[in-house]
Parts: C-alpha cells; sequence; structure tokens
C-alpha cells in the first residue's frame, strides 16, 4: 500500500504501460476478481525493497502481540485453574468460585469485548477506538511514528480493530484451554472433591434447575456431565461439617464433568467460535479495505481499462523549414512585361487594364514555355497574380522555372498573392508564400 | 461529366479486411489535423507551409492490441495536372483506370518530381477507402477537379470531408461540386470536433463501404467506452486527491524545549508543498488520460489554473462562498470547534497543532508531566510528536474540485489537432464549486467530514461516483 501511494507520484503514460503489460490469469470461472488482478499485477511489479513496508510492520507486531496474548492467557489460565482448584484435602472446592472464574468471568470479559470492533474512528464509541489506542502507544516510540505507519493504521482500521477483537478472544481461548487441562490433569492425577455452599436459603431444587439450564448444550450427548438432585443433596457444604464418609468423599468428585464440560462449551467452544468470526471479519474487512483504498481503486481501474491506441508507429520525416523567403519589396512595379494569372486568381486592382497571361497548371513545360514567350511585352518585370489562400504546389514552382528561362535570369518576378477579390493577402498568407518560395532561391523572385 | 459512384462498385484493388481510409486532398487544407483529431495524436506535424508531410504514416486504431482500423495520413498533391496527363495517355477506357493508377505508381515512384503523388496513391492501390479533405471556408476552384478525378480513376470507395479553417462559408459550393465525385460529403472541424462530432464522423465511414461498417461500428462502441472510461478514471484521480488533501498529515519528533511554532510553520510549509505538488501532478495525470501531453493552458486575465490552490483568489474563483458553505454546514461541527481561524478565504489551514499523545490513553489520566519522568525500557516516554493536519479548512477540498471541473471540461473534450494554448476567462468560472447542485453538495460536504474523521470508513468509490456525475454536466459547458 505504502508502495502504491509513492508510486502515485509515477507519471500517468509510464504507469499505464507498465501495467498493461502484467499478464493476467482469470480464476477458475474464467472471471477476474479484482483482488486476483492486484496480487498477480504486484507478483509482476513487485520491487525490490530494503527492509519491510509499514504494513509489513504492522502486520509483525500485531503477530507477535497475538502470540504472546495466548501466552499470557495461557499463564494467566493456568494460574487461575491452579488456585482455583487447589484442594489439600481439608474442605472440599466450592464448584461455585470454580464455575465463576472459569467460567462466569471469561464469559463477562466476552460481553465486554463484543463492543470493540464496532468503536470506529469519529463515532459515538471513537474514545474507545482500539487502533487508536494501539497509535497512541505505538507513537511513543519514535520507529513507530511514520507517516507511512499512521496511513497503515488509518487505512485498515476496520481489519485491525477486528483483528484485536480476535486477539482478545485469543486470550479468552487460551485461558480456558489453560484452565481445563489444568483441571483434566488435576482431575487425572488426584483426587478432587467438590461441593457448594452458601450463606442464602437456596435449596438443591433450585441449583438442580440452573445446572439442568446450563448442562443443556450436552446434556443428550453426555448425560454424565449433568449433576442429579442426589450429587447436589449431598454435596452442600457446611465448612463446620464433617465429611470424612469415604463413600461421600467419592461422591464428590462426580461435579468435575459439569464443570469440565462448562469450561469446554462457555469458554472453549464459544471463544474458538468468536475467534473464527473476528479473524473471518478482520479478513473480510482487510479485503475490503484494501479493495476500497483509492490508489487500488485506480489501478484496478487502468487494470481493466482496454487499451485503445491509435499512434503511428512510424516517426514523422519532418521536412525543415528553410528561412523565411527576402522580404525585401520591389519598388514600384511598372508597367510590368508580362501579368500571369495563375490557376484563376483575381486580376490586382493596379493591373486591372492590363493584358494577362491565364495559366491554369502546367502539363507540358514547352507549352508553358511558348504561351510565356508569345505574351511577354517589353523588359520591365513580371508579376504573377495567385490565389493567396492556396499555397504555392510544385507545379507553380515548375511554372516558375519556365518562365525564368523565357524571361531573363535578371528580369525581377512578383508574386503578388491576392484575396478572391483582387486584395493584398494577409501578411501569413504572404508569409506561407515565401517560405515555400525560399526554396528556389532566386535573388530576383520577390513576393508581395 | 463524371457519375457519382455507387458503393458497391467493384475494384480492381482488393480491399482489406481491416477499414483502411488514407486521407488526401490539396495540401494546407486540414489533412494532418484531422488525423490528428481522430487518432488522438499531438505529435502529428501540422503547419502553415504546404509540404510538412512528406511520406504517408499509418495511424491504426488497437484496440488490447488488434487493429479496428487504419488512417493514413498522406502530403497533399503537387503535380496533379501532369499526373492525370499520364493517366490519361496510358489509358483508353474507362475499365482501365484503376490499373493506370497502380502502373503509374509502379513506374513512378523512383522519379522524385512525383514523390508526393506515390506516397498518396500507393494506400489506395492498397486498397484504402479515400477521405478527401478541402478548407470550406475558402471558394472552390477548377483546380480540384484534377484530383479529384484522379481518385475517382481509383474506383475506391470514397467521401469528402469538408474542413472549415476561415471564417468564410463556402460549404454550399462545395457540395455542389463534390456531389459529383463522393457518395458522401460531410462537414468536420478538425479544430473544434468535440467526441460526439469525431463519433459521428465514425459513423459515415461505416457508409463509404458496407463490409467494413462491422468495424466500424465495433470502433465506435468501443470508443464511446473509452470516453466514458476517461471520464470515470479522471473521476477517480480527482477523487485520490481530495482523499489525499483531506488525509495528509506531517509529523515530526518534538522534545521539550522546541519552539513549537517554529517547528508547526516548518510543517505547514511541507504540507502545503506537498499538496501543491500533488495537485500539479494530477494536472499532468488529467491530461494524460486524454492523452494531451503538452497542454498549455493560459488564462486571459489571471492564470487560474496556476494559482495557488491556498490563495484567496483560487478559493473565490473555485470554491463555495460563505453562504453556501453554511448551507452545506462546513462552517458547523469540527471547524467551528477548533477556536482556530475560522474564517473562509483565510490562508489558514485549519489544520491545528496537536502534540502526540504519551503512551495511550493512559497519559491522559496520569498527566503528561509524570510520565515523562518515567522510564520504560531505557526510553524516556517524554518523547512526544508534532503532528500538522490534516487540514480542516472547508473550502480546500471544493478549490481542488472546482479546479478539477475547469481543467476537465479544458482538455476532454479538446481535440488534438489544436497546437494553441488554452485560454480562459476567469469570469466564466467564478465560484466554480458553486454550480453543483446543492443536494449533491451536502452530499460530498458530508463525505468530506467523514473522511477528516475516519478515513477508512469513506468509501472514495462514492466520491469518484459523485465526481463522474459532476463531470458529465461539465462537459456540456464551455469555459473558453
Amino acid at each position: 500500500m505504502h508502495w502504491l501511494e509513492s508510486d502515485s507520484a509515477t507519471e500517468w503514460q509510464e504507469k499505464l504501460t507498465r501495467d498493461r503489460k502484467t499478464q493476467y490469469t482469470p480464476n477458475k470461472e474464467g472471471r477476474r476478481s479484482p483482488l486476483d488482478q492486484v496480487m498477480q499485477w504486484w507478483e509482476a511489479v513487485q520491487p525490490g525493497t530494503d527492509g519491510p513496508s509499514a504494513g509489513e510492520r504492522v502486520d509483525n507486531l500485531f503477530f507477535w502481540s497475538s502470540v504472546l496474548t495466548v501466552l499470557i492467557g495461557v499463564i494467566v489460565g493456568a494460574s487461575v485453574a491452579g488456585a482455583v482448584l487447589y484442594y489439600d484435602g481439608s474442605s472440599p472446592i466450592n464448584v461455585f468460585w470454580a464455575f465463576l472464574l472459569l467460567v462466569g468471568l471469561p464469559l463477562l470479559t466476552l460481553v465486554l469485548s463484543l463492543f470493540l470492533p464496532w468503536s470506529r474512528r469519529g463515532g459515538a464509541l471513537s474514545t474507545l477506538n482500539t487502533t487508536q489506542v494501539v497509535q497512541s502507544m505505538l507513537s511513543t516510540f519514535s520507529r513507530w511514528r511514520e507517516n507511512d505507519i499512521l496511513r497503515v493504521l488509518e487505512a485498515f482500521d476496520a481489519h485491525l480493530r477486528w483483528r484485536l477483537a480476535a486477539n482478545s478472544q485469543l486470550f479468552g481461548l487460551a485461558f480456558s484451554c489453560a484452565a481445563l487441562v489444568v483441571l483434566i490433569t488435576k482431575v487425572t492425577l488426584s483426587d478432587l472433591a467438590f461441593a457448594w455452599g452458601s450463606s442464602l436459603d437456596v435449596n438443591s431444587e433450585i441449583v438442580s434447575r440452573a445446572t439442568v439450564v446450563l448442562s443443556a448444550p450436552w446434556s443428550s450427548l453426555v448425560p454424565q456431565a449433568v449433576p442429579d438432585l442426589e450429587l447436589i443433596e449431598t454435596s452442600r457444604y457446611f465448612r463446620l461439617s464433617d465429611i470424612r464418609n469415604e463413600g461421600l468423599a467419592r461422591s464428590l468428585t462426580r461435579w468435575w464433568p459439569f464443570l469440565a464440560m462448562s469450561v469446554f462449551v462457555y469458554g472453549v467452544m464459544i471463544r474458538a467460535g468468536m475467534f473464527a468470526l473476528a479473524a473471518f471479519q478482520a479478513k473480510r474487512c482487510l479485503r475490503n479495505e484494501f479493495l476500497a483504498h483509492p490508489q487500488v481503486v485506480a489501478l484496478v481501474a487502468r487494470l481493466n481499462m482496454p487499451a485503445i491506441v491509435s499512434d503511428s508507429n512510424e516517426t514523422e520525416a519532418r521536412q525543415t523549414s528553410p528561412e523565411l523567403a527576402t522580404t525585401r519589396q520591389f519598388a514600384g512595379i511598372e508597367r510590368p512585361s508580362l501579368l500571369v494569372i495563375w490557376q484563376q486568381a483575381a486580376v490586382p486592382d493596379e493591373f486591372a487594364n492590363v493584358s494577362c497571361l491565364t495559366l491554369n497548371g502546367v502539363i507540358d513545360l514547352d507549352e508553358i514555355k511558348a504561351k510565356i514567350m508569345a505574351a511577354i511585352d517589353g523588359a520591365g518585370p513580371v508579376v504573377i497574380s495567385t490565389k493567396s489562400w492556396e499555397p504555392p504546389l510544385l507545379e507553380f514552382h515548375d511554372a516558375l522555372r519556365a518562365l525564368r528561362e523565357m524571361c531573363g535570369a535578371a528580369t525581377p518576378v512578383i508574386v503578388l498573392p491576392v484575396d478572391p477579390h483582387g486584395k493584398t493577402a494577409s501578411e501569413a498568407e504572404k508569409a506561407v508564400w515565401q517560405q515555400s518560395l525560399a526554396t528556389i532561391n532566386d535573388p530576383h523572385l520577390f513576393v508581395q | 461529366m463524371a457519375t457519382k459512384p455507387r458503393n458497391n462498385q467493384r475494384s480492381a484493388f482488393v480491399r482489406p479486411m481491416i477499414p483502411k481510409f488514407a486521407v488526401v486532398g490539396h495540401p494546407n487544407k486540414g489533412k494532418s489535423s484531422i488525423v490528428s483529431t481522430l487518432a488522438e495524436d499531438s505529435s502529428v506535424a501540422i503547419s502553415n507551409l504546404p509540404g510538412t508531410t512528406t511520406k504517408a504514416r499509418s495511424f491504426p486504431l488497437r484496440i488490447d492490441g488488434r487493429v479496428i482500423y487504419e488512417l493514413v495520413d498522406t502530403p497533399g498533391f503537387q503535380r496533379p495536372q501532369q499526373v492525370l496527363a499520364w493517366l490519361q495517355a496510358h489509358t483508353d477506357n474507362a475499365s482501365g483506370r484503376a490499373d493506370a493508377v497502380k502502373a503509374f505508381v509502379d513506374t513512378q515512384r523512383k522519379d522524385p518530381k512525383f514523390h508526393d503523388e506515390c506516397e498518396l496513391l500507393k494506400p489506395l492501390i492498397d486498397g484504402a477507402g479515400i477521405l478527401y479533405v478541402v478548407d470550406g471556408s475558402k471558394p472552390f476552384g477548377h483546380e480540384y477537379e484534377t484530383e479529384m478525378e484522379i481518385l475517382r480513376w481509383t474506383g475506391q470507395p470514397r467521401m469528402a470531408l469538408i474542413n472549415l479553417i476561415g471564417d468564410d462559408d463556402h460549404i454550399e459550393q462545395w457540395r455542389r461540386a463534390l456531389d459529383q465525385y463522393f457518395s458522401l460529403v460531410r462537414v468536420f472541424d478538425a479544430l473544434s470536433a468535440d467526441n460526439e462530432a469525431r463519433l459521428s464522423l465514425l459513423r459515415s465511414f461505416g457508409e463509404i463501404y458496407e463490409p467494413w461498417s462491422v468495424q466500424i461500428n465495433e470502433a465506435i462502441v468501443q470508443m464511446e467506452n473509452a470516453f466514458r472510461r476517461r471520464r470515470t478514471l479522471a473521476a477517480q484521480e480527482t477523487a485520490n486527491l481530495i482523499h489525499f488533501a483531506l488525509t495528509a498529515k506531517q509529523v515530526a519528533p518534538f522534545r521539550d524545549g522546541q519552539d513549537k511554532q517554529a517547528l508547526q510553520s516548518v510543517l505547514e510549509q511541507k504540507l502545503r508543498d506537498i499538496l501543491r505538488a500533488s495537485e500539479a501532478k494530477f494536472q499532468r495525470d488529467l491530461a494524460a488520460i486524454y492523452h494531451h501531453t503538452d497542454v498549455q493552458i493560459q488564462g486571459l486575465d489571471v492564470d487560474a489554473l496556476t494559482l495557488d490552490i491556498f490563495s484567496q483568489q483560487s478559493e473565490t474563483l473555485f470554491g463555495l462562498n460563505k453562504l453556501q458553505l453554511a448551507v452545506s454546514g462546513a462552517l458547523s461541527g469540527g471547524a467551528a470547534g477548533t477556536g482556530i481561524d475560522v474564517m473562509v478565504g483565510g490562508t489558514s489551514l485549519l489544520m491545528g497543532a496537536t502534540i502526540g499523545a504519551l503512551v495511550g490513553g493512559v497519559s491522559a489520566v496520569l498527566g503528561g508531566q509524570k510520565l515523562g519522568k518515567t522510564k520504560l525500557l531505557g526510553q524516556t516516554l517524554a518523547e512526544r510528536s508534532l503532528s500538522v493536519g490534516p487540514i480542516r479548512n472547508p473550502n480546500l477540498p471544493w478549490v481542488l474540485l472546482g479546479r478539477a471541473v475547469l481543467l476537465f471540461s479544458l482538455v476532454s473534450e479538446r481535440n488534438h489537432a489544436r497546437r494553441d494554448a488554452i485560454k480562459i476567462k476567469s469570469a466564466t468560472m467564478t465560484n466554480a464549486a458553486g454550480k453543483i447542485p446543492e443536494q449533491t453538495r451536502r452530499d460530498l460536504d458530508r463525505y468530506f467530514a467523514k473522511l477528516r474523521d475516519d478515513p477508512g470508513r469513506a468509501d472514495v468509490t462514492k466520491l469518484s461516483a459523485w465526481i463522474n456525475v459532476i463531470f458529465e454536466s461539465a462537459s456540456r459547458e464551455k469555459f473558453e
């Protein structure tokens, strides 16, 4: 993601050319999923990087934090279970306490943790936004205060919230698993006597009903894990009484299946389910936030844009434009020896009464020369009236050469581009004529 | 009198499966401009000097590598009368005319005198259709009849394009002449043609020769899709720019005793520079999406698009006015509550500098000074950071959006035959963002607020979609 953001500095055409070179393999259904496209693109263009990216660092941080979470959960769970299930034979283990600490407390923390993934930035619970809390903690250390780290934390806020939620479930899961292992181990390797006691006026039927309700998830599968009324009645314990009766002591061990199944169902299974849900949501949010990131959206659009190219593969052979022909003017056109009207151009006003030769193109040069020879009258300049808006073709150059041959090398030849009404051409149109005729390199040729 | 040809006339030349059109005509009538416009290629040499194009150059339209049709830019006729005389001397009946043209090219290709004619006739011998270009702003002249007669001799499907270079109108005169030689005559202004005009011309291509119509129609569909996609891409890039502008921050370590104001100024300047550079890059990208690589934009009275995005003038030209901001609710909420300068139009970025938190939420309870004296793993917890941004000036996204809309409307329809700078008048764009419909402004304003507070929740595709709609309306408005 950081690379994509810095790639936004790459010029558009370069990005387009690079991205279009990547080949894509559709999925099994023949469709292109945007995520597959982006991942295939990344494999193709991935640059070599020095060290892990910001995203990888955040990912690693969360991974190791989840490992630490599991470890802490195991230690805490084992410790609590060890403490709750401590039995030296002097008095039985209070099954209420055991249930409360090994099942009730984790359930309570589970309920409290449920709102954490929903604490969005800027929302009503924004002060409890877990990624902002993490961001604040990380900003203590300079290497985690970089802009790209901040942008990752902001861009993937939902994913990270669910990941933190998954971590909290991992803690609970590790706690419950450790507690269950300790319980099973103690039950296997030693005798544990359980009893229940309360100062409240609670009779056995109430306790029995409660245990039946609590045992409902496994009562049909593991009926022996459902405490019966007899066990409940006989296991009520008052610390001042004496229960050294061997038969009674044996029966008091029968609470452990209920406790074990409670930890398993209400601890391990629910936490495992919540962890799976949080992990699934984290993955879904990662995908959605990734695909919704502006740079990824732009990338997918570029990848799917059909390449429409219509420029030429060949390079232009540019004709070099000669220096502007002489802009010098022929001073005072006196009576011309010849007025040529080229391609039915208008007759300039000043030559309205001058006889002229009309030339409509060149087919036969000899014929042109003959016409010119016949029309020339005197030694004065030759004037050619042309359409100012029609640039001179090479055909006109041919006519000029024929004219030069016929009238002599030093005879001034004046080209007069005129508009449809015989008026002088614009400077721009004159310039076109001057540039074109400059290639003839005739010092006695004028355009005015 | 020359008779009008039929579309299904048999030809001596084998016509290619892929439609191919040679753009031919008198020099300086806009052949290269038409090619540049249709091929979206600004590199085609266009000049007032006749004979700029010296070689036939092919411009195939490729979609994902597949050629859909081909245009060929050619040099103009230079010695048409001599060519026609040669042709007439080398055949004595109509059935041999096309062969005479081929024979001319075969025998005269090495003669420099007929270089240009051979270059322009070669694609026709290869089966290309003819697009004959004339300037409808100038009177018809008899010299054109020679050219049209030569083209008629090829027997190739042909249409005439009346280009309009100047201001005068001689279109009807031209039509009367061209109708006698061409089955289709269309007016097409190469310099001002918009996308719709280009597509219309493409449709005409399909009418020249019926077997080519399928591919021409495919080209039209693809071009229409391409226009839509480009607008979508332009909208996405605009959305990305705004997204970045409203979420960008600058962070630097801040130590006790350091001058906070000075550091804040440095970071603010850095942030401004980054945003200016991002907007400049965006402008280049937007032009590149439309294949404009060297667009020059000039303001007649103010250089609108080079104004600093943080300037008062930019806000006036492109942003919302105070009333509009108030209606949009931008003056309420966070911006007003900061206690910092909320004056609309001020140069304040409303960023506010925040001192980075100490160790999580604990610091808020314990107070910074206490933790400042605590060490953890050898690191002093009093290390803090100064974070500047994101920019909270409510008009900034509107300024960016307004400038983007202006640039989009200028480049999206500008055709590639134009070489002049785009000239714009500031009067046409004052309060540009204010022209956006009010409901859309409200939706956008809510989005901008969400973007500042929780970027992860802001769906940039929605912003892109809104901008796409704005662009669609903008393309119908002219700022030049």
